[in-house]
């Protein structure tokens, strides 16, 4: 595939949102000349590399501990029904909400085309190709990640971690594996979900304001949406919950500097979670629609 | 282990942060069965000769060699054999706060020791009943008072019977009568079963309690050292502010309560360790 305008501008994307963040950081920054240990900021480039390479290391060390005895079986299903608990609220009512406006303006553009019946196919279609796994995962990615963030980063700051290294257990098998997992496995299941809910939505509102019954609409969405098309959107989905929980788990581990620094680490894996599952969206695109092309 | 080997010997200890040097060429020596304090002001770096010491970090450049092998060379896996011989005794206490008290002093039992389920019970009860903290094993680390708390932190520590016990900052944030039930159980540790400890701190009413010998920590390296007595004669211009800082007077300092020797400390514990 040859490289496209779209691929140049999603490269600046990426570089100019954390220049922007930079720039903001600095601002805050100036005239505060604290000597605080804290993480060096992952904007600059230096500082990028050093998130990038712990990152790394550590999810590696996780993989690695995935093949010692024992394996966090208790730990894992802790986090999946923490994980899984705390963000469906949240993943069912955007999905909803989101199917219903996705509807009434599809219902409502293609109408002056008359080509309002098309909003079934084209619900469905973007549904479970984009959204459903998307959305959800930079909605409740955000959710995930902080709270991740959160979590370790107290216990960072509270030498909790320490006292689990100088305990003799593995913080990278004890914390970071189980939720890599856990967030691995909830995503799809939270995808389908909002597949299922927001489609539901869409057909409601469309029947209710266009009068296109609910049967036409899911009859069309359903002759239009292949195979291909709902495992593109789901395959998406496990490296989504991997990125939500590397990245909450890095900023958490690498916290320094108190309870401000919990804040921080917080606040940067928001950023850097919802960032990162929008370019890695759109690799990931890419990459499935060389193996389902259309 | 040969004769006149010390447990413990750093050698040229460096530790950098960035360009943030924290410790600069440190010397210290910790022999078995004794009790060393380390005082110094805050900053001064001594969390993080703490940490080097039991393993959690890496130093800069430097040594540390324990019986006589140099630990600061080992692979990550050859470390965690290492750590499990020290404790630590954290200065935040640093309970796991999503466990009970009892889960905390059973982790490292089943964490790295894999023990029974019924020997985990058996020690946990006995350690926490040793620190008269048996009565909290349900609580979680949120609901209990800070004696509580340090009290089960060495608990948890003891729970793995190490060779070497670090306390940072022991009675920092406690009163004082809290803390001289804290440096009645650090000697307690010693006497009872026969631990070695380094005692991080900056109250000199502790360090003079229960150490054999003090240390002072300062600009990165130790600059002056001696036993209890030695130390706050010899040294009177820095020592006398922390003295002051701690509320102690030292021209009406009393006889030190009696204490075993460090010989009889390490007869304790290898007398210990022939029984469990
Ligand atoms: N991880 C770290 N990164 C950067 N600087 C650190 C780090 N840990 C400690 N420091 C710095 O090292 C110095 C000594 O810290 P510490 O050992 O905690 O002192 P103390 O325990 O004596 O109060 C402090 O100035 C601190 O800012
Ligand atoms: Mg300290």
């Amino acid at each position: 595939m040859q490289l496209q305008i779209i691929d140049v501008a999603v490269v600046v994307a990426a570089v100019f949102a954390p220049a922007a963040d930079a720039v903001s950081g600095w601002w805050r920054a100036t005239g505060r000349g604290s000597q605080e240990p804290k993480p060096p900021s992952w904007v600059e480039p230096k500082g990028f590399f050093w998130h990038v390479g712990n990152a790394t290391t550590m999810t590696f060390g996780a993989i690695r501990a995935l093949f010692r005895r024992p394996l966090e079986l208790r730990g894992t299903i802790a986090q999946v029904e923490a994980l899984g608990v705390e963000s469906v609220g949240i993943a069912i009512t955007t999905a909803v909400f989101v199917g219903m406006v996705m509807a009434v303006q599809f219902a409502y553009g293609l109408q002056r085309f008359g080509g309002m019946e098309y909003t079934g196919r084209i619900v469905g279609v973007s549904f479970s190709r984009e959204l459903a796994p998307t959305l959800t995962a930079v909605i409740v990615g955000g959710r995930m990640s902080a709270g991740i963030a959160a979590e370790i980063g107290s216990m960072a700051v509270t030498e909790q971690i320490d006292a689990i290294r100088s305990l003799g257990a593995d913080p990278l098998k004890k914390l970071v594996l189980p939720r890599i997992l856990g967030a691995t496995l909830v995503m799809p299941v939270l995808a389908v979900l909002a597949l299922v809910t927001g489609f539901t939505g869409a057909m409601w509102i469309t029947d209710n304001q266009f009068g296109i019954p609910c049967r036409f609409f899911y009859q069309t969405a359903l002759e239009s949406v292949t195979l291909g098309d709902l495992w593109s959107g789901l395959i998406k989905c496990p490296f989504f919950g991997a990125i939500i929980a590397i990245v909450g788990c890095h900023f958490g581990l690498v916290t320094r500097g108190g309870t401000v620094g919990v804040g921080r680490a917080t606040t940067m894996s928001v950023v850097v979670t919802s960032t990162f599952i929008l370019i890695s969206d759109f690799f990931l695109t890419k990459v499935t629609l060389l193996i389902w092309p259309s | 282990m040969t004769a006149g080997t010390p447990f413990i010997a750093v050698r040229g200890l460096v530790k950098r942060y960035d360009d943030k040097v924290v410790l600069d060429d440190l010397d210290l020596t910790v022999e078995r069965g004794e009790t060393v304090a380390i005082i110094g002001g805050s900053g001064s770096g001594k969390s993080t000769l703490a940490r080097l010491l039991v393993a959690l970090e890496r130093p800069t450049s430097g040594s540390i060699l324990v019986d006589g092998c140099d630990i600061t060379t080992l692979d990550d896996l050859e470390l965690a054999t290492v750590r499990r011989r020290f404790a630590m005794v954290f200065q935040r206490h640093a309970l796991l706060d999503s466990m009970t008290v009892f889960d905390n002093v059973a982790f490292p039992l089943r964490e790295a020791e894999h023990l029974p389920s019924s020997a985990v019970r058996d020690r946990v009860e006995r350690v926490l009943r040793e620190l008269g903290v048996d009565g909290a094993a349900n609580k979680l680390p949120g609901e209990l008072s800070g004696g509580m708390a340090k009290r089960v932190g060495i608990a948890r520590a003891m729970a793995m019977q190490p060779e070497l016990l670090v306390y940072d900052e022991p009675t920092s944030g406690l009163d004082p009568v809290n803390s001289r039930i804290v440096d009645g159980l650090i000697e307690r540790m010693r006497s009872a079963h026969g631990v070695t400890s380094v005692v991080i701190t900056h109250d000199m009413v502790t360090a003079y309690r229960i150490s054999d010998r003090i240390a002072l920590l300062a600009k990165g390296r130790i600059v002056a050292e001696g036993t209890p007595e030695a130390f706050l004669m010899t040294h009177q211009e820095t020592v006398r502010e922390f003295a002051q800082a701690s509320g102690m007077d030292v021209a009406r300092l009393g006889p030190r309560p009696g204490r075993m020797t460090p010989e009889e400390v390490r007869r304790a514990w290898y007398r210990a360790h022939e029984q469990g």
